[in-house]
């Protein structure tokens, strides 16, 4: 009998133990999506990658090389179409427009909905074929936690653009706030180990760092693409997949599911 | 005696610095604020220059339902695409609530009219029933820019440049008191932009409206209008910098069972 009570306390307290751990922390799903060219491998439709955002339900989407009424893309509002779909909210970051009316960016989708977001536009430098540009979102989850979350699409070029993308994006985000948690996904454009990546990883913490590899979609033989935590020593990473889709995008996709502790 | 003298002119000199550097505030909390030295105020004057006025279209039931138990995207689509004469910059949609999950009537009303979406989340819950105020706007936005104040309030708004005589960007704030304690908790979290061409339209809980307009007048330094009947629960405010005054809040004879303000707003300097 005494033994059957002592059994029972101990599972009481490991209960109550488990509760109060997970008040501690808060999951959430990122997926990390270089579409390629407007969704240039799927015809341009919304149709694939909203399927496959729906399977794997995050919280937030961070996605790259979005086309907004392009004529490519037969001036199609791409990001709000696959928003309806999915039941996210969308936000879009222009890097550059071809024309007036149209735009070529980075996005967001969000599961919840937030009450700031930033663009970081980095200034074309020699050499760089395009302008990009970067935006986080600052979402308030229900229980209360404000995290951000950057979509990036660092210069393609060389190491030195590169770098200064990241110092650019560290100067704007840590600019006015060095405290609220964040959340750095997308492509970098740069090699595990390189020097753009080192430059990060002070800051920054990598999640799963050498889960694989992320380009091409067909048979990847580098990682391009990351989840990147901040602050250091208060995320980790329960889940990092890479998803090989070459019919939609020549980049592999991820899915993580990172914990911060609060 | 000289220790007495030094320390007395110590304490003389910082409580001069003290009295010097209230009077200098403005805005905030500060009770000595500009709003009892109206000497820098730009005068009003009677006649209006066209060029300088813009719109905001504020559509509400001045109530707490779901603005979409009543109304309908397409009537909401019609009332936007049906504006006669000069077009509202931005169009906010009260209690425009967000369903986690669920395809958002702001996502499809933005993607109908070419329109950018922003949501205006305004208060704190834990459950998938998110209440806010939908913004779209189809000016290209420079900045979303918002606040959780102390949890008691959320203000949320969109940086554009209009088109006046000369452009001018204008952030477009939104928000929904629902108690007083709200008011200054949220004004601080974006006092700096509220004075530089900031203009925020929102509601106000009925019996609040006019310790909101006293609040903005003279403790934030700010114009302050309201409209509303006394059968709603809340009331519409408008609160502007001085460099700018709230014209006319109508309505529109063609908009049928819509309900929303037309909010015509001018720059004067």
């Amino acid at each position: 009998m005494k033994s059957i009570v002592q059994l029972i306390c101990l599972v009481v307290l490991s209960l109550g133990s488990i509760c109060a751990q997970a008040q501690d922390t808060v999951k959430l799903r990122v997926m990390s999506m270089n579409i390629r060219l407007g969704g240039e491998r799927a015809g341009y439709k919304a149709d694939p990658y909203a399927e496959l955002i729906g399977k794997y339900d995050p919280d937030v989407v961070c996605l790259q090389e979005v086309d907004y009424k392009t004529f490519r893309n037969g001036h199609r509002d791409w990001l709000n179409e696959v928003a309806l779909q999915t039941g996210m909210f969308p936000e879009f970051f222009k890097s550059f427009s071809y024309t007036a009316d149209d735009g070529y960016g980075t996005a967001i989708l969000s599961r919840y909905p937030f009450f700031k977001s930033y663009k970081t536009v980095f200034p074309q430098k020699d050499g760089e074929r395009e302008p990009r540009a970067c935006g986080w979102i600052c979402v308030q989850l229900p229980d209360g936690t404000v995290v951000r979350v950057i979509t990036v699409h660092l210069a393609l070029q060389n190491a030195t653009n590169t770098t200064r993308n990241i110092n650019a994006i560290n100067k704007d985000f840590f600019g006015k706030d060095s405290v609220t948690p964040g959340l750095m996904v997308g492509d970098f454009n740069a090699e595990a180990g390189s020097d753009p990546i080192k430059l990060a990883k002070r800051t920054w913490e990598e999640m799963a760092p050498g889960a694989g590899f992320t380009i091409p979609a067909e048979k990847p033989a580098k990682q391009l693409d990351f989840v990147m935590a901040y602050p250091k020593r208060k995320w980790t990473c329960e889940k990092f997949d890479i998803l090989a889709h070459p019919e939609l995008s020549d980049h592999c996709f991820i899915v993580a599911d990172v914990v911060l502790k609060k | 005696m000289l220790k007495r003298s030094i320390h007395f002119g110590v304490t003389i000199s910082v409580l001069s610095l003290a009295l010097l550097s209230c009077s200098k505030m403005k805005g905030g909390d500060n009770p000595d604020s500009s709003g009892n030295d109206h000497s820098n105020e730009p005068q009003v004057p009677s006649t209006i220059v066209e060029e300088n006025v813009f719109k905001v279209d504020f559509l509400t039931d001045l109530g707490e339902n779901p603005y979409m138990e009543g109304h309908t995207v397409e009537e909401i689509q019609h009332f936007i695409q049906h504006t006669q004469g000069k077009k509202a910059v931005v169009t906010m949609i009260d209690c425009l609530n967000f369903e986690v999950g669920k395809v958002q009537p702001l996502v499809k009303l933005a993607k109908n009219l070419s329109c950018q979406p922003f949501f205006a989340q305004t208060s704190r819950t834990t459950s998938d029933h998110i209440p806010g105020t939908g913004i779209l706007t189809v000016y290209p936005v420079a900045d979303y820019d918002g606040a959780v104040a102390d949890d008691e309030g959320f203000i949320s708004g969109c940086e554009i440049r209009i088109p006046l005589k000369q452009p001018q960007e204008v952030t477009f704030y939104t928000t929904k008191i629902r108690k007083s304690e709200q008011a200054s908790a949220i004004v601080k979290s974006v006092n700096g932009r509220i004075h530089a061409h900031g203009v925020i339209v929102g509601t106000v809980a009925k019996g609040l409206a006019d310790d909101l307009k006293q609040y903005f007048e003279t403790k934030v330094g700010c114009r302050c209008e309201l409209a509303g009947s006394s059968s709603t629960e809340y009331d519409l405010f408008v609160a502007t910098p001085l460099e700018y005054v709230c014209r006319k809040i109508g309505v529109r004879a063609d908009a049928g069972k819509t309900g929303h303000f037309c909010i015509s707003i001018e720059k004067l300097i």
